[in-house]
């Protein structure tokens, strides 16, 4: 058998000359090495041998097997350098294009206030998008008749029936009505943010829509403070802008859902202006009474915001018009 | 609402300039919506109509929220505390006949008019505040508004018919024309001031031609009074007619209010043209009565997040004119706890939580501390299906498809003239627009359009939408939130890409076996007008209908297009969120092609199920590779099946594998009369 693995080398050793190309060489390392080589033949018969030989014919094989291996490595290394494949391809070539879908700019402004207020332990719902008179106005403190209503360009669905005093339905003015669905149903302490689309009866222009989107968010606990309010809604628009040294401007406002009412503003780095980002305020007591709690318990905040608006200020997007006529070039530049 | 600068600057002197100003109410009190020469437009809330919607209550504000001492709060306080009625006898009688409707009318007799123009410092003021100046008497019923927010009236008195003042409902049929030629029919919702006879004037909205004030006037009867905010309201929508007078009333006035509108009126009358007043009625039943509310200083600590303490909150509070009183010897008002007695003007003002709001306000709202509060940690997350709609969405967009979000509306001519579909539909009351008359009942028309508008621009798309449909279900509307996917591409069939792609979106998100099968009886109703009901599947899963896919029909010319709508809240029931480790096959498989010619209306599907079914423990996997059809053939087309074998426990031989093949080439045959190729 060591006759046999001398044989190998030698027949190995003239054999390898003669290889030209990958190919050649592709040949001769299945000959030498491959399933049915000689030396794998070798390596079959050992089981038949005695221990001793078996250690010492082992070792000549396994040899052998490294040494072939060794002077196929070196020959490709050699064939590859100077053959065929040397610097065949010219790599300042542009590379294959290709690219994955792209989601809608509403989406991703709407997927990174989530991902801000999850790590701030609040949890996400959603309601419907046609509402009741009820949850989007009376219980939220917005009688019939009051003109705060006008404060809502209001779409009313056409009843179905003609039944009389049937609850009037319309279309969402705003996602406060969550407010009154997720209080109804859960017990304080707790902080939800509500996405969704909401609707207005008004011209559309380059800042108006007749639907959009709104984030809602609700805080209530027994000690849920107006000025925890400003600490979330701080850390939230500099996390979200990335701006740490934003500015900010809190404003009295009104909204009977709340009191008192707050508008905030804000001025990020090289803005020259003042930018309206949000109406909000402590839960009116009105508000928690609708719901069945005790306003001398339980106290909160709420505020609401305009996805859409953010979106525009975020990328600089000039008119809300395009985020809703699917128009391919807009959407495919929201890459990063 | 508009506003003088000059007349705001002379009552608060301390306002340094139209600029600091604007500053000063922004930042505490209320928007300023623009400024033009000498003219503030500020947003008033509706609460805040009762003081601030006048000069002397705008001053009070500017001057508490600056700091200083409004030197005319206590003259105001004053004038409040007045008895309006005198006890002469005057030729005139009132009486009010709906006192719910009229708290409180005031009625005030002068004599010795005589009608002149106005003095510039009047005129100024009203056209600042965007008024045109008439006579002194109108001029001065205008300004005594804009001054003390009390809307007023004068009647020419020699016009009333029986020296009478009757404040009724109006009667059917009455009509009336007012002061700007409208002629307005009158219903008995309608609240009218009349005399004997005839409307004079639509109550807290429109004085009327009848008893106007002109050159000639004489004798005249000023009104000062206060109306139902609600029915005030309501008349003047459903007359149209919007007014300072009724923009007032409607967002609630206190009828206390009506003193100080007659006094000053009086006084002004009296000063600029030496009237004299003879004397005045004051119809008021039910005297509203003064707030006083309890303030704690913990509570509204608690609320605020703050460390006032109780002389800076005092000190808040007389600012604005508000009374400081102990609640007894025992508690003095540094404890913290004190009654506050609220000027009757601040109707706004009913509970704690209002004080609150007053003291955070003159503080500053940008001055508050921020406060990380102190919560209990709860697991925090989204709705099942919300988390759905983000796995989804992630999913088409790694399979290159883009998401669009489209309008929530389909157009008066959805549904056409099948009258089932538009019995269904979520008509609006006040559509916009034509093109937005419905709620959409399906993804599928707004898809529709995008491929169109696209076209232009692109040679293929794939594109996606989540967003809900409505419909009428029974009597009520039904919301239900969608998935919409549709592949279109110029010249290139795009069903069995999106059928395939649908597949692994399913496998992605975790459902398991899904059944895609013909189905005429479940057509897409909604989306009839953009899909191919011939060529059409409909989708299931564990036995629900989820959704459906067909071809596109009437797409641009050379497009070809396929689309998908499925139900997302279905989907979130079917789900399974685990994946579970399956081992890896140990043994190799084997490949074989079965070619077979068949007639073109055996279906591929039925032929593959077949096969699959030949032999379940080794046959791995079916697919379609190859399909020929041409007219030499005769109806009939070739297809090339690829079978892959595989067992669990073994090598599988060549031999066994042939002998499988050999059956499934005779139940192919047999089953489907097909040849073999």
């Amino acid at each position: 058998m060591l006759d046999k693995l001398k044989t190998i080398k030698t027949s190995f050793q003239q054999d390898i000359a003669a290889a030209a190309d990958l190919e050649q060489w592709e040949a001769m390392r299945v000959k030498y090495l491959g399933r049915k080589s000689q030396l794998s033949e070798v390596m079959s018969m050992m089981k038949t041998l005695s221990a001793e030989q078996k250690r010492d014919i082992g070792k000549q094989a396994n040899e052998v097997r490294l040494y072939l291996e060794a002077v196929l490595e070196d020959m490709r290394n050699a064939l590859e350098a100077k053959g065929a494949h040397a610097n065949q391809i010219d790599v300042t070539r542009p590379g294959v294009k290709t690219t994955a879908g792209h989601l809608h700019p509403l989406t991703r402004v709407e997927d990174e206030i989530k991902r801000i207020f999850l790590s701030m332990n609040f949890s996400v719902v959603e309601g419907p998008e046609v509402e009741t008179e009820h949850y989007n106005f009376d219980a939220l403190n917005i009688p019939a008749n009051h003109p705060a209503r006008e404060m809502w360009d209001t779409f009313w669905v056409k009843p179905g029936s003609k039944t009389a005093g049937a609850p009037r339905n319309l279309l969402r003015t705003h996602t406060s009505p969550m407010q009154i669905r997720y209080m109804e149903k859960h017990t304080p302490p707790f902080q939800i943010i509500v996405p969704g689309r909401v609707f207005r009866y008004e011209a559309t222009d380059a800042s108006h829509e007749i639907n959009f989107y709104q984030m809602e968010g609700l805080m209530v606990g027994p000690d849920v403070s107006l000025a925890n309010f400003k600490y979330i809604i701080e850390e939230f628009f500099k996390e979200f802008f990335n701006d740490p040294d934003m500015q900010f401007r809190f404003r009295p406002s009104y909204f009977p859902f709340v009191e008192p009412g707050v508008e905030v503003d804000i001025k990020r780095k090289g803005d020259s202006k003042w930018l309206e980002v949000m109406g909000a305020g402590m839960v009116h007591r009105n508000v928690l009474k609708a719901v069945g709690y005790d306003p001398n318990i339980v106290q909160g905040f709420a505020f609401g915001m305009g996805t859409d608006r953010l979106a525009m200020l975020k990328y600089k997007i000039p008119d809300i018009r395009f985020f809703y006529n699917g128009d391919l070039r807009f959407i495919k530049q929201f890459k990063k | 609402m508009k506003f003088s600068y000059t007349l705001l600057k002379r009552l608060v002197p301390e306002i340094k300039n139209s600029k600091a100003l604007e500053q000063q109410l922004s930042l505490y009190a209320f928007e300023v919506d623009s400024i033009e020469e000498k003219t503030f437009d500020i947003k008033l809330p509706a609460n805040r109509y009762g003081d601030a919607a006048s000069h002397w209550g705008m001053a009070q504000e500017i001057a508490a929220t600056m700091g200083v001492k409004f030197s005319e709060q206590r003259t105001i306080a004053t004038l409040l505390a007045k008895s309006v009625a005198t006890g002469v006898k005057i030729p005139l009688s009132v009486s009010v006949q709906d006192s719910d409707l009229c708290p409180r009318y005031v009625s005030a007799y002068c004599e010795d008019v005589r009608i002149t123009e106005s003095p510039k410092w009047i005129k100024d003021v009203l056209i600042e505040c965007g008024m045109r100046p008439i006579n002194v008497v109108v001029d001065i019923m205008n300004y005594v508004m804009l001054e003390t927010g009390q809307p007023l009236h004068a009647f020419d008195y020699d016009k009333l018919e029986g020296q009478k003042i009757v404040v009724r409902r109006a009667e059917k049929g009455e009509t009336i024309t007012t002061l700007d030629d409208q002629h307005v029919s009158l219903t008995p919702d309608i609240l009218v001031i009349a005399d004997a006879k005839r409307p004079l004037a639509i109550a807290g909205i429109k004085g009327g031609k009848l008893a106007e004030v002109d050159k000639h006037t004489k004798r005249i009867v000023i009104e000062a009074a206060n109306f139902d905010a609600v029915s005030i309201y309501k008349t003047s929508r459903a007359t149209g007619i919007l007014t300072d007078a009724s923009s007032r009333f409607s967002r609630t006035l206190s009828p206390e209010l009506a003193t100080l509108g007659v006094i000053r009126a009086k006084m002004l009358l009296q000063e600029i043209m030496g009237m004299t007043q003879k004397g005045a009625i004051d119809i008021y039943p039910k005297k509203q009565s003064k707030t006083m509310l309890k303030f704690d200083l913990v509570a509204c600590n608690r609320f605020l997040g703050t460390r006032f303490d109780a002389k800076t909150v005092r000190t808040y509070f007389e600012l604005l004119g508000f009374v400081i009183s102990t609640i007894d010897k025992k508690t003095p008002v540094a404890s913290g706890t004190f009654f506050v007695t609220v000027p009757p003007l601040r109707t706004d003002i009913e509970h704690p939580h209002d004080l609150y709001e007053e003291v955070v306000r003159l503080h500053g709202l940008g001055n508050l501390q921020s406060a990380a509060p102190h919560i209990r940690l709860v697991p925090s997350g989204s709705e099942d299906d919300i988390t759905l709609k983000d796995t989804v969405r992630k999913v088409l967009v790694s399979l290159g498809l883009d998401e669009v979000y489209n309008h929530a509306f389909v157009s008066e001519q959805f549904g056409g003239h099948d009258s089932d579909i538009r019995a269904e539909l979520i008509a609006l009351e006040n559509p916009i627009s034509r093109e937005y008359t419905f709620m959409r009942p399906t993804l599928a028309a707004g898809l529709y359009s995008n491929v169109a508008s696209n076209s232009r621009y692109f040679d293929a798309v794939g594109m996606f939408e989540i967003g809900r449909v409505f419909a009428r279900h029974k009597k009520n509307v039904q919301e239900n939130n969608m998935l919409g996917i549709v592949l279109a591409a110029k010249n290139k069939e795009q069903f069995f890409v999106l059928k395939g792609l649908l597949r692994e979106v399913f496998n992605r998100i975790g459902l398991p076996d899904v059944v895609m099968r013909e189905d005429r009886e479940q057509e897409p109703r909604f989306a009839g007008a953009y899909s191919n009901d011939r060529e059409m599947l409909c989708i299931e899963s564990s036995g629900e209908h989820i959704g459906y896919m067909a071809k596109m029909k009437g797409l641009p010319a050379k497009w070809q297009g396929a689309i998908v709508e499925l139900d997302m809240t279905i989907l979130t029931k079917l789900v399974v969120a685990e994946h579970e480790y399956l081992p890896l096959p140990k043994y190799p498989s084997i490949v074989r092609d079965i070619s077979v010619l068949v007639s073109v209306d055996k279906k591929v599907g039925d032929i593959m199920q077949t096969i699959s079914q030949a032999d379940v423990h080794i046959i791995e996997d079916v697919d379609l590779i190859d399909e020929y059809e041409n007219p030499a053939l005769d109806r009939k087309r070739s297809l090339t099946f690829r079978i892959v074998f595989q067992a669990g426990d073994r090598t599988l031989t060549d031999t066994e594998v042939s002998k499988e093949m050999e059956a499934i080439t005779a139940i192919v045959k047999k089953s489907f009369s097909a040849e073999i190729r």
